[in-house]
């Protein structure tokens, strides 16, 4: 993906987002008698963020400044597992327990993040027994030392 | 005197404190890894560190962090000399000079120098912080909330100009980030806004999620695009080579007391960092040397100044913080983070009411700056054989730590699916030449400076003439005037000179 498509699309979302801000403060009140309403404020962000990005936009295409280069698809396929595996670790916690799931995500996460050519020989096995000690450290810092309650599964971790 | 023995206390305190000792250490020693890594920069530690820390009792958590703090601004140079590749940003200047003493087999007496320039830099800055700490924070009390008012506009202004060159993309970034701190209720009138019809976002966005999602996550995703190196040619040095050389220190002495002064006021100037410091140290020590045309070639002066000014400019960054309650760069901005919540609130106050707490933890400052000189030395080895650390389980196992002490917390998992979405967006935000600094700024001064506006307002009747009746913020006003106004003077006096030079 090119770094200057992703730019465009940025500043159309936080222009749309300011357009939003400033309709919706609107409807806050601007003000209440003569003092500033819940809306003041937020209206100045979202003038800002409109008049910014409006102001970001046309500089883009009308060409006088764009962003060279490109957003590698490696780079986001390994963006978007990292974002998955977190997500996934969230919603799978409740079910198998903190502990594995915890495992479960590390290993999925080294794996996505690790460049291709050293995914080779030992790598994984390296990458499971440093994710069930990485699990276990935490185990004993946050359940023992910071005391913090674990969340844990059908087999008691 | 009474400043002298209120350190001295602290110290003791510190030093006494197997607890706090073990903070030090632990802090410095991931400090001295994330600014030998590629990539992550002390902002990425303290953010990562912040949810581990804050467990532990204040002083042990701020002295943590802090730890990860100046422990980067040793560890950075270490690559940078062995290997020419700088760990962090700050440490970019010391490649220069640092990497050809090394290949001229120097590498030992280039990392002795500057380990001892860390320490003298960052010595300068922490008497520094002590003294400003104490006068700012006297004199700040005295500031009502127009001074006070005055002081956020000033701060976020600087931090938006000074930060980047691009300035639509950095008021762009503050606006978002002032929109981000007015989720949840209204803190005068008590409705909600902008929150979705979300029970969980009445209170709004924690603001350490987003430090941990933008710095730890962000410049963790930042880092995919940088390949591991697969084999380097390393300097070799000796431990023996590393030892004090008083000759070297005599020699640049001028160096590294002129680049931790001018560490030191950049650090305490909102927005500047420790990067633009370095290179200005650098710049000076250039110009001020005998022999400028040994700079690049390897000359000691040019690894003396700028490892004087980045780790002098870290404890510059903290006057603000602590005297004023204003974060001045990223980094300070997710320490504010922890000091919230540890449930203390930075300003002048904290110094009246949480003196033990402030005076301990300035001591534990003092102390592992000392306890750096050591660890730096004995741990290069490792330190320079950090970089080559497999990226797959690097990652895992910070991610795997930031999974807990996100969940420790608020025990709450959904704060998970916050620090992702803006784990993508300080991603988004970095790739696309967004600085992260005035959206976090935004975020943390928004909310108040919102409160201290429509509270003045509410209290004059509506009456603006109270932000300029008061000569203070008056004159703090017309220097924010100046410092937004001054880049578009300039660049139209660049314009307007060229064509007629031309």
């Amino acid at each position: 993906m090119k770094t200057a498509h992703l730019d465009r699309l940025f500043t159309i979302l936080m222009l749309v987002l300011g357009l939003y801000v400033t309709v919706t403060a609107y409807n806050y009140g601007l003000y209440r008698e003569t003092v500033p309403g819940p809306g003041f404020f937020p209206a100045i962000a979202g003038v800002l963020m409109t008049v910014l990005s409006a102001a970001i936009l046309f500089r883009d295409l009308s060409g006088r400044m764009r962003l060279s280069g490109e957003v590698a698809l490696p780079v986001i396929g390994g963006v978007a597992g990292v974002t998955v595996a977190v997500v996934a670790f969230v919603y799978i916690t409740p079910l198998i327990g903190m502990a594995t799931a915890a495992a479960l995500a590390m290993i999925a996460i080294g794996y996505l993040t690790e460049e291709p050519d050293r995914k080779k020989g030992l790598f994984l096995p390296k990458l499971a027994a440093l994710s069930i000690a990485a699990v276990a450290f935490c185990h004993v810092l946050f359940g023992m030392i910071i005391r913090v309650p674990m969340i844990t599964g059908p087999f008691g971790f | 005197m009474e400043t002298l023995s209120l350190l001295g206390n602290g110290i003791a305190t510190a030093a006494m404190d197997p607890g706090m000792l073990f903070a030090i250490f632990v802090g410095a020693l991931v400090g001295l890894l994330i600014g030998a890594l590629p990539g992550l920069g002390p902002t990425a530690g303290v953010a990562i560190m912040l949810p581990v820390a804050v467990g532990f009792e204040p002083t042990v958590a701020l002295a943590m962090l802090a730890g990860v703090y100046y422990g980067a601004m040793f560890g950075g140079a270490v690559t940078s000399i062995l290997l020419g590749i700088p760990g962090d940003a700050p440490s970019v200047m010391t490649v220069m000079d640092g990497y050809p003493l090394a290949k001229k087999g120097q590498a030992g007496r280039a990392l002795g120098l500057a380990t001892y320039a860390s320490f003298i830099g960052g010595l300068i800055g922490l008497v520094g912080l002590t003294l400003m700490a104490n006068i700012v924070s006297r004199y700040a009390l005295m500031f009502g909330p127009v001074e006070m008012t005055a002081l956020m506009v000033l701060s976020l202004s600087l931090v938006t100009v000074l930060g980047t060159d691009d300035h639509l993309k950095s008021f762009l970034a503050l606006g978002f980030g002032l929109w981000l701190g007015m989720i949840g209720l209204d803190q005068i009138m008590g409705g909600p806004r902008f929150t979705f019809g979300s029970m969980d976002l009445l209170e709004g966005i924690d603001f350490s999620l987003i430090a941990v999602g933008m710095f730890g996550l962000g410049q963790m995703f930042l880092a995919l695009e940088e390949q591991t190196p697969d084999r380097v040619d390393a300097a070799t040095y000796s431990y023996r080579s590393m030892l004090p050389q008083i000759g070297d220190l005599i020699a640049t002495k001028t160096s590294l007391i002129v680049g931790s002064l001018i560490g030191f006021v950049i650090g305490v100037l909102p927005g500047a960092g420790a990067t633009a410091s370095t290179m200005m140290a650098y710049g000076v020590a250039k110009k001020m040397s005998k022999e400028p045309e040994t700079f690049g070639h390897g000359a000691l002066d040019g690894v003396a100044a700028p490892e004087a000014a980045n780790n002098s400019a870290s404890y510059g960054a903290m006057v603000t913080l602590f005297t004023l309650g204003i974060p001045g760069s990223a980094t300070t901005a997710v320490l504010l983070a922890g000091l919230l919540m540890v449930g203390l609130q930075p300003g002048p106050r904290l110094f009246q009411e949480q003196s033990e707490f402030v005076w301990t933890l300035f001591g534990t400052f003092y102390i592992g700056n000392l306890a750096l000189v050591f660890i730096t030395i004995l741990l290069t080895p490792i330190l320079a054989a950090a970089i080559f650390i497999s990226r797959g389980l690097l990652f895992a196992t910070v991610i795997g730590i930031v999974l807990y002490g996100i969940y420790s917390i608020d025990l709450s998992m959904p704060a998970l699916l916050i620090v992702a979405v803006f784990g993508v967006l300080g991603y988004v935000m970095a790739k696309l030449k967004y600085p992260a600094v005035p959206l976090i700024m935004g975020v943390v001064l928004g909310p108040m400076l919102e409160l201290g506006v429509r509270r003045t307002l509410i209290a004059s009747r509506g009456d603006l003439s109270v932000f300029y009746s008061h000569p203070i913020s008056l004159a703090i006003f017309i220097a924010t005037v100046i410092i937004l106004v001054l880049p578009w003077i300039s660049r139209l006096y660049h314009r307007t000179m060229k064509p007629s030079r031309a």
